[in-house]
């Protein structure tokens, strides 16, 4: 779907916008984009954005840029647990709380451990939930067993016995945290995309970014 | 400790919040300064431009929202 003419038509379509104009990439004595893509190893987009997204800054680090992906490794995954440490195992909750979960996934494996050990987390609060609702059948036969266990406030219920849930101002602070970092990470993919997509590998050199003389 | 701290959620004063905004918008001012700087080496001071930028805006959205609040009819 990524080879052939597609990144070249590309690369051709953003030398003419002023994306890469701001990026440093353009101008009256810069190389033409299309040219040096050619001369150059391709950078694949496909590969560009899987990383940026598995790893916060592998994309950055693939198109020859590590600095910046160390950079954007470290405060991305410093922002992601801090929102987890503030906020405990249940910041990510899709059940819950699904617009953050869709943003805290962007931060890639970050996200992806979360919500493995918030899974693991409510399985334990449906059995504690199955354990009570038999208890209550058991003590009452008109108890509707099914509506009780499928509720959202018996899972609260058991969460506030595990000790895991979380209080309304702290999950504001721990999902901002979590979730905002996942959209962090969602620029770095979009501008991994994008330079891959020009074809751009390295850092910019300094000649390519001074102001054309007028 | 460690595993205690990202199990459960920790207990934070009511005062305490708004100042965790300030790490949070130094997150969102170094990352987006790494990706549109065009030299590294003018990093510190984009992030340190963008951060005031933001934590002025920021507080002169509360002030306004807070004159409202305080003398809306």
């Amino acid at each position: 779907m990524f080879t052939g003419k597609m990144p070249v038509l590309m690369a051709v379509l953003l030398e003419r916008s002023s994306v890469l104009d701001r990026m440093g990439y353009s101008g009256d004595n810069a190389p033409s984009i299309a040219m040096e893509m050619q001369r150059k190893r391709k950078p694949w987009m496909f590969v560009a954005a899987v990383l940026a997204w598995l790893v916060p800054g592998a994309g950055h680090v693939y198109l020859g840029r590590p600095v910046r992906g160390a950079i954007i490794f470290i405060i991305i995954a410093a922002t992601f647990w801090s929102g987890v440490g503030i906020g405990g195992v249940m910041t990510v909750d899709p059940r819950e709380q699904r617009w953050w979960f869709i943003a805290q996934m962007f931060a890639g494996s970050h996200g992806l451990i979360g919500w493995r050990r918030s899974r693991s987390i409510d399985i334990e609060a449906a059995q504690i939930v199955h354990d009570k609702a038999v208890q209550k059948l058991q003590a009452d036969r008109n108890f509707n067993a099914n509506r009780y266990a499928a509720s959202a406030a018996a899972r609260q219920e058991a969460l506030v016995e595990m000790g895991v849930a979380l209080p309304p101002q702290v999950a504001n602070v721990a999902q901002s945290y979590a979730g905002i970092a996942g959209l962090l990470n969602l620029l770095c993919i979009f501008d991994a995309l994008v330079l891959a997509a020009a074809g751009v590998s390295g850092e910019p050199r300094r000649e390519e970014t001074q102001e054309p003389s007028r | 400790m460690i595993a205690a701290l990202f199990y459960n959620p920790v207990a934070l004063p009511w005062g305490l919040q708004v100042w965790l905004m300030l790490p949070l918008c130094l997150s969102v001012a170094v990352v987006y300064k790494t990706v549109r700087v065009k030299h590294l080496h003018q990093l510190p001071l984009a992030v340190l431009g963008l951060v005031c930028y933001i934590v002025l805006g920021l507080g002169a959205l509360g002030a306004a929202l807070a004159a409202v609040h305080a003398w809306w009819p």
